[in-house]
């Protein structure tokens, strides 16, 4: 099991209910993956910019997808793989 | 009326929110490192812990237990965040909820039987919701007894994932069966002292008479041991805060290796303080105790002072930590722990009158206003340039409870 920082920008969709969203699919690198589990959702904050970060898996992969809510981008952290 | 107490502990919880978080982690051993490249088991996960893994364990040891181990970073800004949602998850069912470490509270339900119901089953409703809360691999302890040692006893031996009740029918015999090492406030030292006197159980203490444990253990120790061998709560969990703000600061980092490199020192000390300083001003206190501890290989050096003046920036104090103290020390062994500390803390200002306290509270103003803004170290001292810094994170114990609003 390791992992890698990636750090890019990705695009993220998903769907928003009962007030939450709850991304279903991101574009990375001109690939589509379809996400098939939300394992976590985690809030953080570096100073005043409030963030969300997914943990989400694609199948025996995790990826941790980041939401800064102030500039509303996605970036995709860092990928675990086994 | 007898007190009713919760003690809720998440199995392994650094570990455990680890494998909730990525599936392929499930059911496999898995030790957590403070960052890659350290050495040091911080946590283990159930199946590791199995396999004989201690928290504290060195890596190359844990290694030889379990050769499949699985070494992971810890990610103290998922754990922080998975406490704060813990804790909106006991104030749902508890109007008193005492966050006594990142994976464990206590839950005074005194007076609320009404509401509660059947303990057992109100236990249970708390673990379901946590595990909707956290995920379904989060699973916890619940201790309920009639104090907070016994609750937090009941909490550390139930099987994981379960509850357990001690009451005046199962007392004796949980007192003789628990070991030392199960009994919160009973540290390593005395647990020793206590297994010298062929004493390994709490119950065992009431075959000993009063001058006996005196003789041994001092008038407090001894009247502290009288209660834990009767299951009586200690002062270690009656002593509430004298006040409603931190009364000290403090920060500790283990360095990767020994050093004798005077700069790292210097360099090391100024980071920590500076991280000290942020906190006491972020809280708008002032301190007027100050210190500095060293450890090397099973040696340790510290020094600390208490000033005729209010103290809160990091120009005034660290001269006076590192010229002060820390160099008039004839420095005899490496160093791998740092640590400073600033005691005596109260909400004073403006701490001083003098022009230059003026002229440091404006930058420090400034410096703040931008990392509150932008993040922690946006800004910081230029000495501090050119090595990586150390950033602030949370332990375990949550010694800054007050500050992160737990």
């Amino acid at each position: 099991m390791g992992f890698q920082t990636i750090g890019e920008k990705v695009i993220v969709a998903g769907v928003y209910t009962g007030a939450k969203f709850y991304p279903k699919k991101f574009l990375w690198q001109k690939q589509t993956y379809l996400i098939e589990k939300i394992t976590l959702v985690t809030d953080m904050h570096e100073g005043q910019t409030k963030k969300r970060m997914y943990s989400v898996t694609v199948g025996s992969n995790l990826y941790r997808l980041v939401f800064n809510r102030d500039s509303e981008v996605w970036v995709l952290e860092e990928v675990w793989s086994e | 009326m007898e007190r009713i107490i919760f003690h809720v502990d998440v199995n392994s919880y650094f570990a455990t929110i680890m494998q909730q978080e990525n599936p392929a982690l499930r059911g496999k051993p898995i030790g957590i490192l403070k960052s890659a490249g350290r050495t040091c088991v911080i946590a283990a996960s159930k199946e590791a812990k199995k396999l004989g893994i201690k928290t504290g364990e060195r890596l190359r040891e844990a290694k030889v237990k379990a050769p499949d181990l699985i070494t992971i970073p810890a990610q103290f800004d998922i754990y922080l965040d998975c406490t704060h949602r813990l804790k909106k998850v006991f104030r749902e069912f508890c109007p008193k909820v005492d966050i006594f470490s990142l994976d464990e509270a206590f839950l005074e339900l005194t007076n609320c039987e009404e509401i509660m119901g059947e303990p057992i089953s109100y236990a249970q409703k708390i673990q379901s919701a946590i595990k909707k809360e956290l995920g379904s691999w989060v699973t916890c302890n619940v201790g309920i007894s009639h104090n907070k040692l016994l609750a937090k006893m009941a909490g550390e031996i139930a099987p994981k994932g379960s509850v357990l009740v001690i009451d005046q029918s199962n007392l004796d015999s949980i007192l003789s069966t628990v070991e030392f090492a199960d009994v919160c406030g009973v540290g390593w030292a005395l647990s020793k002292k206590l297994s010298f006197l062929g004493v390994t159980h709490p119950y065992q203490i009431n075959f000993l008479d009063d001058a006996l444990l005196s003789a041994h253990f001092g008038p407090f120790w001894s009247k502290e041991l009288r209660k834990i061998g009767q299951g009586k709560e200690t002062h270690f969990f009656m002593h509430a805060p004298k006040t409603d703000y931190m009364q000290s600061v403090g920060r500790t980092i283990t360095g990767y290796k020994l050093t004798d490199d005077e700069d790292v020192i210097r360099r090391t000390l100024l980071n920590l303080l500076e991280e000290a300083t942020y906190k006491i001003r972020h809280m708008d206190l002032a301190g007027r105790h100050i210190g500095v501890s060293l450890w090397g290989h099973e040696r340790h050096w510290g020094a600390h002072k208490t000033l005729k003046f209010w103290v809160r920036h990091t120009s005034e104090i660290f001269p006076l930590l590192y010229e002060g103290m820390y160099k008039q020390w004839q420095r005899d062994f490496p160093i791998i722990k740092f640590g400073v500390f600033v005691g005596g803390l109260e909400p004073v200002f403006p701490t001083s009158l003098l022009p230059e306290a003026h002229k440091n509270e404006k930058i420090s103003r400034a410096s703040d206003a931008i990392n509150n803004r932008f993040g922690r170290f946006t800004v910081y001292p230029a000495t501090l340039l050119g090595q990586p810094l150390i950033r602030p994170e949370v332990t375990g114990y949550l010694g800054d409870k007050t500050y992160l609003g737990l």
